[in-house]
């Protein structure tokens, strides 16, 4: 990596950038999000949207951008990790089946 | 991508910012439980290396297999473990297409009681 110099800081950050093929710019991840910003991009007929996770002490941000050169695929990218597990209650499934009561012996 | 340099004196710290982004392709199915892998907060994949199982994981697009293979680890899947008494399988953070899924590519009852529940103890 190198020496660090004094008076330099680095920082690493790891990104995570999906392309999935999606007729749906906002691909279910399971969190919830706050659109913070939209911007238009050089050369890209789509603009790219920035999210923030609205989770109560975390920072993730993700960005979502349809690729000109596919428009059938679009780029979600996540930056950070989650400081939270994620919610539940709102699995309809789940909901359901609480509703149900289904008991089985084993 | 590399930080701002700020040149002469070094009385300022500089700061340099490594963004490293990994490209990962999925398909809208397996989106969720990737994103979720990777980004989560009890994901084993830290940093930008992502550890052998989720690897193998990731470029796995069937789910019935991924889940199927999960399911009958001895160690379990999710902290369950299956024992020769009463063979329960516990599956976390399924979604409902997933269980769907999961449905659909069961094997028959019979079968299913005759491959795993009857081996010679």
């Amino acid at each position: 990596m190198g020496k660090i110099k004094k008076g330099e800081k680095k920082v690493r950050k790891p990104r995570y950038a999906f392309q999935t093929r999606s007729q749906v710019d906002i691909l279910d991840d399971g969190y919830r999000w706050r659109k913070y910003g939209q911007k238009a991009v050089k050369n890209n007929k789509f603009p790219r949207s920035y999210y923030r996770c609205t989770h109560q002490g975390c920072n993730v941000k993700k960005q979502v951008q349809r690729l000109t050169k596919d428009e059938g695929v679009v780029v979600t990218t996540y930056e950070g990790m989650h400081s939270h597990p994620i919610e539940r209650s709102t699995d309809n499934f789940e909901h359901i089946l609480n509703q149900m009561q289904i008991y089985t012996s084993y | 991508m590399s930080g701002v340099c700020s040149g002469g004196g070094g009385r300022e710290p500089v700061k340099i910012v490594l963004i490293k982004t990994q490209y990962i392709e999925t398909d809208a199915r397996s989106f969720k439980s990737v994103v979720q892998e990777l980004t989560g907060k009890d994901s084993g994949a830290r940093g930008s290396n992502l550890s052998p199982a989720s690897k193998s994981r990731k470029v796995r697009s069937n789910l019935g297999t991924k889940i199927m293979e999960g399911g009958m680890n001895i160690n379990g899947f999710a902290g369950e473990s299956i024992n020769n008494n009463n063979n329960s399988v516990l599956i976390r953070d399924l979604s409902l297409k997933e269980f769907d899924r999961l449905l659909q590519e069961m094997p028959l009852v019979d079968e299913f009681y005759h491959d795993y529940c009857l081996r010679s103890n």
